[in-house]
């Protein structure tokens, strides 16, 4: 080799990027050229593309083939649920049936306002709620929020240890720990993930993110009973701003856990 | 709501009475698929009992969100997506392995930075029946123990990656990380696996 032809160890820590086409030029001629001389790199390039190609085929079960037992009992519960009604609630896009109660006078403050910019949102609820009490959506959601929070000199933002998102506690019930929470998360980031040890819902009121499996937009209802744990992502671009009340505080994993991030 | 006219014939049937409540027609909608459902889930957490709890909470979330499928892709691939993102999500709920111990699979080099010769011996046959001259169940438990091996985030790289043949962008945007932390990720996976599977290596190489 000439020293301007990349060693074994330069060429190996480089082969899955030459394999994808993501070398610059000379890196890439580099590996080219190292490669046609080098018998035992060609070998390990080989091994690089046969590795994929035999797990496939060797992982692969024949067309035929019945689904394991442990798939059969998945199956089996989830069936059995459904036809017990025993289908717990997750993120979805509209509120349950006995949300509504909150818009009832005596109903919780916390919930009744998300149920209102719900329908601000949902043409399909107004059309069964009725249109009176509807907060419309309009510009930035902190101007369609203000009239309806206390002043923000109260608001208490956190930011530590949130994924580069903030939370905002905007109003707490200091008699039952109940709390609104304003949430802001940048486009592409992740909440850490927490649990709750009490009914969350939440509004969506701008942006769009995945929350386990679902996909949520404005407007969408989100609800997850005590015990339930997730760290929802936005979708890259836009900021997602959510309205969440929490029943009791927020129970983050791990590190997190130890500062009392938005617990409190 | 799915669009009928979008979906196979009897597919949008069995959805519309899926969210009616009819459990035997969401039956009728997954069955086909729920080997391949638990397969992709398996392959990413790497154990059968949280994979059967995981496949369960896909197929609830599944009913739950199937008023949002909009018939833009085939049911299969929407069950799919689901599924992985139950699995990455379980991956990510549990006290997870950090660091790999793969150490002694990866290549090893001279001072000169030449390939030793005990790598050498590893010519991978361009010929994939050569799979076949090693026995089926030592060859499964000397993969599922090479992929047992790998840290979590390494493991599920490479599944998306080589197994389940998404590309680089599609994982980093799904997993939240670069695109050089995932081929770093399956890099150290490849080289790992390849050196466990010495046997599909038929002819030897000289060394230089």
């Amino acid at each position: 080799m000439t020293i301007l032809i990349p060693s074994c160890e330069r060429v190996t820590a480089l082969l899955t990027e030459y394999e994808e086409g993501a070398l610059g030029p000379l890196d890439w001629l580099g590996v080219k050229l190292h490669l046609t001389l080098c018998p035992p790199c060609q070998a390990l390039l080989r091994a690089f593309e046969q590795v994929p190609i035999l797990l496939r085929r060797f992982q692969a079960p024949p067309d035929d083939a019945a689904p394991p037992p442990s798939a059969e009992q998945a199956l089996g519960a989830v069936l059995a649920a459904l036809r017990e009604g025993r289908v717990p609630t997750g993120p979805q896009h509209h509120p349950e049936s006995e949300a509504w109660r909150a818009l009832e006078p005596g109903g919780d403050p916390f919930l009744s306002l998300l149920l209102r910019l719900h329908l601000g949102h949902c043409q399909a609820c107004r059309e069964v709620r009725g249109e009176g009490l509807a907060i419309r959506p309009g510009g930035h959601p902190l101007d369609t929020l203000r009239p309806h929070l206390p002043p923000e000199s109260q608001w208490r933002w956190a930011r530590r240890g949130l994924g580069g998102g903030r939370v905002a506690v905007v109003h707490r019930d200091a008699r039952t720990g109940a709390s609104l929470n304003l949430a802001c998360l940048p486009g592409g980031r992740s909440v850490p993930v927490h649990g709750h040890d009490g009914l969350e819902c939440a509004l969506l009121l701008r942006g769009s993110l995945q929350d386990g499996p679902a996909h949520l937009r404005p407007g969408d209802w989100m609800s997850h009973r005590p015990g339930h744990q997730h760290g929802p992502k936005a979708d890259p671009g836009d900021e997602c701003w959510a309205l969440v009340a929490l029943e009791r505080p927020v129970r983050f994993t791990g590190w997190r856990r130890a500062l009392g991030l938005f617990t409190s | 709501m799915p669009d009928p006219a979008k979906l196979p014939p009897g597919e949008g049937a069995l959805i519309q009475a899926s969210i009616g409540g009819d459990s035997a027609a969401f039956e009728a909608l997954v069955r086909p698929h729920l080997g391949m459902l638990f397969r992709v889930i398996e392959r990413i957490l790497g154990n059968e009992a949280e994979s059967q709890d995981a496949l369960q909470d896909a197929l609830l979330t599944l009913h739950r969100e199937l008023p949002g499928f909009q018939g833009a892709s085939k049911f299969s691939t929407w069950a799919y997506r689901i599924c992985v993102n139950q699995a990455l999500m379980a991956r990510r709920k549990r006290v997870r392995r950090r660091e790999d111990g793969i150490e002694d699979l990866m290549p090893r080099f001279g001072d000169d930075g030449h390939l030793m010769k005990q790598d050498t011996r590893l010519d991978w046959s361009e010929d994939a029946e050569a799979l076949m001259k090693v026995e089926q169940d030592e060859l499964k438990a000397r993969v599922r123990a090479g992929l047992d091996r790998l840290s979590d985030d390494q493991r599920a790289v490479f599944v998306l990656r080589d197994l389940e043949g998404w590309n680089t962008d599609e994982i980093a945007e799904h997993l939240g990380i670069t695109r050089e932390l995932v081929r770093q990720r399956v890099h150290r996976a490849r080289l790992a696996l390849r050196a466990l599977l010495p046997e599909f290596a038929p002819r030897a190489t000289e060394g230089r």
